[in-house]
């Protein structure tokens, strides 16, 4: 079954606007009160409190593999994207917490038929896809839990491996255990 | 069997090359092994998605690997060293 996505890119940087005249978006996204917002062809920008710009970009969709729309939020470091638990709200907060730009209840239009959606996040993407088509996230590669793991196990290795030389073994097999306990307890994923 | 359990059990001497190699290679092998099971009853379980093993996996083998080969290299170039200084 073909897929149209209603809230299409122009219309979704556009109701990012929220007072600024949007066409009735099926992603609610508002822009929080206390932000300055503007748009333009290339995107959607805006000024938070703290006076640093973030701006919203659609993307081409298809690099996902999902169905949907997607967009591309620059942010500052500092920024975060808090997901509810059945990712059908999503909000843009600063440092302080505070609420730059949310969006709760998505929809995609299949057909005459409009399906619930909810929101992926995969790094500074944000897509909106059908729940049914939607993993939980996006698994993407991140290099640094890669590096973390390796250079824990590194370190561990040799400490475990001179255990052994004073105490016959027995150490390593007890410091071997507990590095496994900890590779399989350690989410290196979790920075990402 | 009786050779493996004397190896674990045995004090292991560092300037036996081969069998410091061969005591640190076996125990690499084990808990390679385990954490192998470890990481797949998790993806079972659904702790873990499997697509993410073979990558954390290889992280783990990888570094456990380098790190007890760097130990067992330095006990054979501590005893090159020696063997060289008592000549």
């Amino acid at each position: 079954m073909k897929l149209t996505v209603i809230a299409t890119g122009a219309a979704l940087l556009a109701s990012l606007v929220g007072g600024i005249g949007a066409q009735a978006p099926h992603a609610d996204l508002d822009a929080a009160k206390s932000v300055a917002a503007s748009t333009s062809k290339e995107g959607f920008a805006i000024v938070g409190p703290d006076g640093a710009t973030r701006t919203v970009a659609a993307d081409d969709n298809g690099g996902s593999g999902l169905r949907g729309l997607s967009v591309t939020i620059h942010m500052e470091p500092t920024d975060h994207i808090v997901l509810s638990a059945d990712a059908r709200s999503f909000s843009l907060q600063d440092h302080d917490g505070g609420v730059l730009l949310s969006s709760s209840s998505p929809t995609v239009q299949e057909g005459d038929e409009a399906v619930p959606a909810k929101f992926v996040v995969d790094g500074e993407h944000l897509y909106i896809a059908p729940i049914t088509d939607a993993p939980a996230h996006i698994e993407s590669e991140c290099p640094s839990s890669f590096w973390g793991n390796l250079i824990f196990n590194i370190g561990m290795a040799g400490v475990c491996a001179m255990l052994g030389i004073p105490t016959a073994g027995a150490a390593t097999v007890a410091c071997s255990m507990a590095v496994i306990g900890a590779n399989l307890g350690i989410n290196w994923d979790s920075h990402c | 069997m009786s050779r493996l359990k004397s190896l674990l059990i045995a004090r292991v001497d560092w300037r036996d090359s081969r069998r410091f190699g061969t005591f640190l290679a076996v125990l690499v092998g084990a808990a390679m092994l385990v954490t192998a099971v470890g990481y797949s009853v998790q993806a079972a379980l659904g702790v873990r998605d499997w697509a993410s093993v073979p990558s954390t996996f290889l992280a783990t083998a990888l570094g456990s690997a380098v790190g007890t080969f760097a130990v067992w290299g330095v006990s054979v170039l501590v005893l090159r060293r020696r063997r060289r200084t008592e000549r």
